[in-house]
């Protein structure tokens, strides 16, 4: 939505911004933060071409260019690694993203606030849980030897699966995992964006007859549009960043074959044997793919809803 | 006028009920099982006997935890942090929010490409310390707060709901002559109320629970944060453990017991808050705003 | 645009800050517990003008208590050495990290602590310094209690570049078996692979808790293939950070021939249920938790644990009347070489910067607390404060009410391995002690030579820990042995053999 100025040619920039100063004022903070502890400190992810001697110091370390990430990307397993950490991504974007939004949409439709409320409460408390815990919570649930869910099994006359051993529930126990400990609290977001949708339209839409679910699709939905897409896309752009620590929680030798990700790969080859170049060039990686990804998904997002980052 | 509710919709609002109700059980179940493990004995851990209820019961990781000095004394570094940390942080997202909701703001592609760019590639551990170190940080309390002013994910939230507020209401501000910060403060903010509750909380439960700054910007035990106070205690449990050292409260304090300990401990203050916050999640926090 | 420009330009801006900034400015970074002690200087050199030496020193504070600034024990190490400590204590668990930090800001100590030798890094940029003369000429309690092995460990071409204490033994882990079990299905300890398969099948079968369920636990070890060595030790093998000097060449356990023996070993072990089906997801917690539930059999841990064991064992499960004993490690079949674990003959290590300004003051610092005086002072703090000898018939018994103030003592201080006489005291329980005693023995006669110790570090180990762990794990649980060779194959054909290259070219040229 453009103001008109005079109907000539549009001013010039420095014409604008003088004009607009009081905005671009208000900027200054925020800009100058992320300057300093964001963009600043980036130009340190240099030493990610460099035998980073922390000892000579940034500028006298030698440089060895793409040493690490000649030695990440000739990984015997490295496209085990690259699958399974967007196999992994996939999952959450299609299961433990709409779970939440769902959530809050059931949760908005609940008639008895305190009802409502107290479901609500009860539901983020695990958002406030460690991975260890919630590790350990996993262990009491699905150990073949004292497991909660095989005890149920041996008790109807199965034999005990060894779910933590077994690849083949790797994946689901982490997007379930995921689900379980963070639906309560990212629905936080989809239920503000709610509270903030005019009740006006769903009374108009009430008079004209229209039922909960034309209500849903008509109204809740596009209100919901842009929360969605933003979270979408960003999730997108992090398509690569999984949580480290989650997964490092329920991985071992034998689930390596669906589990093993860039970031525990990452943390075992490098942060444990105190080599910083290679996660910061597998840090570098991700970002230049989600960075990528980013920018056409924000294009497609734009044709079709409309929604965008920029 | 009353529109009758449809079967449909009974049996949709009945089904919905029972399955919030299962959802809350599949989480209060292992929450409940936390808490009871926190009020149990060593043996009766070690021995996996806690299921839903504390077996002898005692207070010991509680005590443990909070019959220390420090205790107090880091509560109430976290409380600052936490209160000064979320005003800031909010006042500089907001601030950075509203004008970046401006279509016609020029350069704003650039400014928005800067600002995602920085989340997708987070600076690494050695440069972000020496920065912090060289602007004077290290071993205050603002080391917690100032390299945390800002999450771009709250900025773009912001910023996305400054946008769906439509242009016309600040168009009438500004030919009552309402300068331009007036109107972050008089219509921007107060609009989008359910969003500033959230973010506020969102900062909150950051400040609250963040003990990655502290561990290696704060060296002075003085003002250690809470979390990394109850970090520490774990961790020295842990030490007399493999060191081969009993302690006199080894019967009733167990790492175990006490990591349980300190996440109930560290959870309770947001569920205090919560309420208050949910009041704002009603339908219609839009009041008199513009006629459709 | 230049990059160094951008630096002063950015770096100017940050001093308008700092200047502004409510900041703390470099100096003592406070460490809540630095001990400036700046009494004057120990009442001899009351007079004299050469001032008490300052050394600043970095430790790590082992996650116990540090002591205040005005600490007793403490000032008598100050007066005793005749030095003046400036000691900042770090955080344990993010030590090295904390130490990286500081170094990488240009904050460098006199002396810090460390569980190396000096990092690669730091000896390139020549920040380190060599010891030797000193060491010769102020540290005969160094030459006296610390043996040629720890020293070899922190010399690199010849220069000794850190004070070594010496481990309390040789190897690091051994075996401990229930030996109240062992006596009820009436065998003796094992002494062989074979023996050992034995007791283990009796230990599963024979209901050993009494509580009538067949869930004993004949042996367990914890995720990642770790804390199993000793069985992989029958046949002389370290799966972790352990190279061997074989066929002429410097190969690391994991591609030595005689792990197939250890792995076949464990793969009947799982075949037979003699493993606890969990040992792949075992955390320490969980593990920990199942032996002292009274439900496993045989396990390897350290060997100073013994008493705690012992301990935590007789509060939970009394009835079992439980007693854990260390056995040596049993002899594989068809193997006839050294058994056990890999020696590392180091605990932890101080370190001397170049541009410290008392290095003589600093080594004789060092040389005290490894005399016989140092060492009773590090293991039973000062005499008449937590410590008491009977005039009598001069027995010492040690307070063990006041063993918390005195352990950060033992943790960052002690130089020297193991004592037994002070040991024995402080456990003031001989019963207790014998076990420890047998153990430590068993620790020390076993185990054989890590030619990793004292190399520098690898570089780039081509994803040997992620193999072999994937490799090891299918084995164990039922893959052909033959896969596990057919790796060792890959593993040197996909850039191993360039490392065996490298470690071997080292070992001739420094060696030999």
């Amino acid at each position: 939505m453009k103001r008109t100025f005079s109907a000539t040619a549009p001013p010039s920039l420095l014409r604008f911004v003088w004009k607009h100063r009081a905005l671009y004022l208000m900027l200054v903070p925020g800009v100058a933060y992320l300057l300093v502890f964001k963009f600043f400190p980036l130009l340190g992810s240099a030493i990610a071409f460099k035998d980073y001697n922390i000892y000579k110091g940034f500028w006298d370390s030698d440089w060895v260019g793409t040493k690490y990430f000649v030695q990440f990307f000739t990984y015997p397993q490295f496209t085990r690694l690259l699958r399974n950490t967007l196999v992994i991504s996939l999952y959450q974007l299609l299961f433990s993203l709409p779970a939440p939004l769902i959530l809050a949409v059931l949760l908005n439709e609940l008639r008895n606030v305190a009802f409502k409320r107290s479901v609500q409460t009860v539901l983020y408390l695990p958002h406030f849980l460690s991975w260890v815990i919630i590790g350990g919570l996993g262990y009491m649930l699905l150990s073949p030897q004292t497991g909660l869910v095989n005890q149920w099994i041996t008790q109807t006359g199965g034999s005990p699966i060894h779910f933590l051993q077994e690849p083949g529930y790797f994946r689901p126990i982490i997007v379930l995992s995921s689900i379980w400990k963070d639906m309560g609290w990212n629905a936080i977001i989809f239920l503000a964006a709610l509270a903030g949708i005019s009740p006006s339209l769903y009374e108009a839409a009430k008079i004209d007859g229209a039922g909960r679910w034309n209500q849903f699709k008509h109204i809740t939905l596009p209100g919901l549009l842009p929360v969605i897409m933003l979270i979408l896309l960003l999730k997108i752009g992090h398509v690569l960043d999984l949580g480290f620590e989650q997964i490092n929680m329920f991985l071992n030798p034998i689930t390596y074959e669906t589990g093993d990700v860039l970031d525990t790969y990452s943390y075992r080859e490098g942060i444990l044997r105190g080599k910083y170049s290679l996660p910061t060039a597998i840090g570098l990686f991700k970002g230049v793919v989600g960075f990528i990804l980013l920018i056409v998904a924000n294009r497609a997002s734009k044709a079709t809803t409309g929604q965008g980052i920029f | 006028m009353e529109i009758r509710k449809s079967t449909g919709e009974r049996i949709f609002d009945l089904a919905n009920i029972i399955v919030l109700s299962l959802a809350c059980l599949a989480v209060l179940l292992p929450i409940v099982h936390v808490f009871a493990s926190s009020l149990s004995s060593t043996q009766a851990l070690v021995h996996a006997k806690v299921s839903l209820w504390p077996v002898e019961f005692n207070l010991g990781n509680y005590a443990e935890i909070m019959h220390n000095d420090q205790f107090w004394r880091a509560f109430g570094v976290s409380t600052f942090v936490v209160v000064v940390g979320t005003l800031i942080a909010l006042t500089v997202t907001v601030l950075m929010a509203y004008p970046l909701s401006k279509s016609y703001l020029r350069g704003r592609n650039a400014i928005m490409l800067m600002v995602v760019f920085t989340m997708i590639f987070y600076p690494p551990m050695i440069p972000l310390y020496l920065t912090v170190k060289s602007v004077g940080l290290m071993n205050t309390v603002w080391a917690m707060i100032i390299p945390a002013a800002m999450a771009q994910f709250n900025l773009l939230i912001c910023l996305t709901f400054f946008r769906s507020l439509p242009e016309e209401l600040y168009e009438a501000a500004r030919m009552d002559g309402m300068s331009e910060s007036r109107m972050v403060w008089r219509i921007a903010v107060p609009l989008s109320k359910p969003i500033m509750m959230t973010l506020g909380l969102f900062y909150a439960e950051f400040f609250w629970n963040n003990y990655s700054s502290s561990l290696l910007y704060v060296t002075k035990t003085a003002i250690r944060p809470l979390q990394l106070f109850m970090y520490y205690m774990i961790a020295k449990t842990d030490m007399n453990e493999m060191a081969g050292n009993i302690t006199e409260h080894a019967s009733t304090v167990s790492p175990q017991g006490l990591q349980m300990a300190t996440i109930i401990i560290a959870t309770i203050p947001i569920i205090i808050i919560y309420p208050f916050i949910q009041k704002h999640f009603i339908k219609g926090a839009l009041v008199g705003s513009i006629k459709e | 645009m230049n990059k160094k420009q951008w630096l002063s330009l950015l770096s100017a801006t940050s001093l308008v800050l700092s200047v502004t900034a409510c900041g703390n400015n470099n100096g003592n970074d406070g460490a809540a517990s630095s001990s400036n002690a700046s009494q004057p200087a120990a009442s001899s050199a009351a007079n004299s003008p050469a001032a008490t030496p300052k050394i600043k020193l970095i430790v790590s504070d082992n996650s116990v208590p540090t002591p205040k600034a005005d600490d007793l024990r403490l000032k008598y190490m100050e007066e005793k050495a005749g030095v003046d400590l400036d000691v900042e204590f770090l955080a344990h668990g993010t030590y090295l990290d904390q130490l990286k930090l500081k170094f990488a800001s240009g904050e460098f100590p006199d002396v810090y602590q460390s569980w190396s030798g000096p990092d690669q890094d730091l000896v390139d940029a020549g920040k380190i310094l060599p010891l030797n003369d000193l060491i010769e000429q102020y540290g005969p309690n160094l030459k006296k209690y610390i043996p040629q092995a720890a020293w070899d460990a922190v010399t690199l071409k010849g220069q000794i570049l850190a004070i070594p204490q010496p481990a309390d033994t040789q190897s690091g882990q051994v075996m401990f078996i229930r030996k109240d079990w062992l006596d009820k299905v009436g065998l003796p300890v094992p002494k062989t692979s074979d023996e050992l398969l034995n007791v283990m099948r009796a230990f599963r079968d024979n209901d050993l808790n009494g509580n009538g369920q067949k869930d004993e636990i004949p042996y367990s070890m914890r995720e990642n293939i770790t804390w199993g060595d000793n069985i992989f030790g029958m046949w002389g093998i370290s799966t972790a950070w352990t190279e061997y000097y074989y066929n002429n060449e410097v190969i690391l356990g994991n591609i030595h021939p005689n792990i197939l023996k250890g792995l076949e070993f464990l793969q009947t072990m799982n075949k037979e249920k003699l493993i606890d089906s969990e040992f792949l997801t075992n955390s320490r917690t969980t593990w920990e938790q199942k032996i002292k539930a009274g439900l496993v059999g045989i396990w390897d841990h350290a060997p100073n644990l013994v008493t705690q064991w012992n301990t935590d064992l007789q509060a939970s499960v009394p009835d079992q009347k439980p007693e854990v004993i260390a056995i040596p490690t049993p002899r594989g079949n068809g193997y006839d070489g050294p058994l056990g674990t890999r020696w590392s003959p180091i605990g932890k290590t101080f370190i001397l910067s170049n541009k410290a300004s008392n290095p003589e003051a600093i080594i004789k610092y060092f040389d005290w607390l490894i005399s016989d005086e140092g060492q009773m002072f590090t293991e039973l703090g000062v005499e008449g404060d937590t410590y008491f000898k009977a005039t009598s018939d001069g027995r010492i018994t040690f307070d063990a009410n006041k063993a918390k103030e005195v352990e950060w003592m033992n943790f960052s201080f002690r130089m020297h391995g193991y004592n037994a006489e002070a040991t024995r005291i402080k456990l003031g329980n001989d019963a207790m002690f014998e076990k420890l005693n047998e153990a430590y023995t068993i620790a020390n006669t076993e185990g054989y030579v890590n030619e990793a110790v004292g190399m520098p570090p690898i570089a780039d180990e081509h994803n040997m820990t992620t193999m072999f762990r994937e490799t090891a794990a299918k084995v164990i649980l039922g893959a052909p042995i033959s896969d596990y060779e057919k790796f060792m194959a890959s593993w040197r054909k996909q850039g191993g053999d360039e490392l065996v290259k490298e470690r071997t070219d080292w070992y001739n040229e420094n060696r030999k």
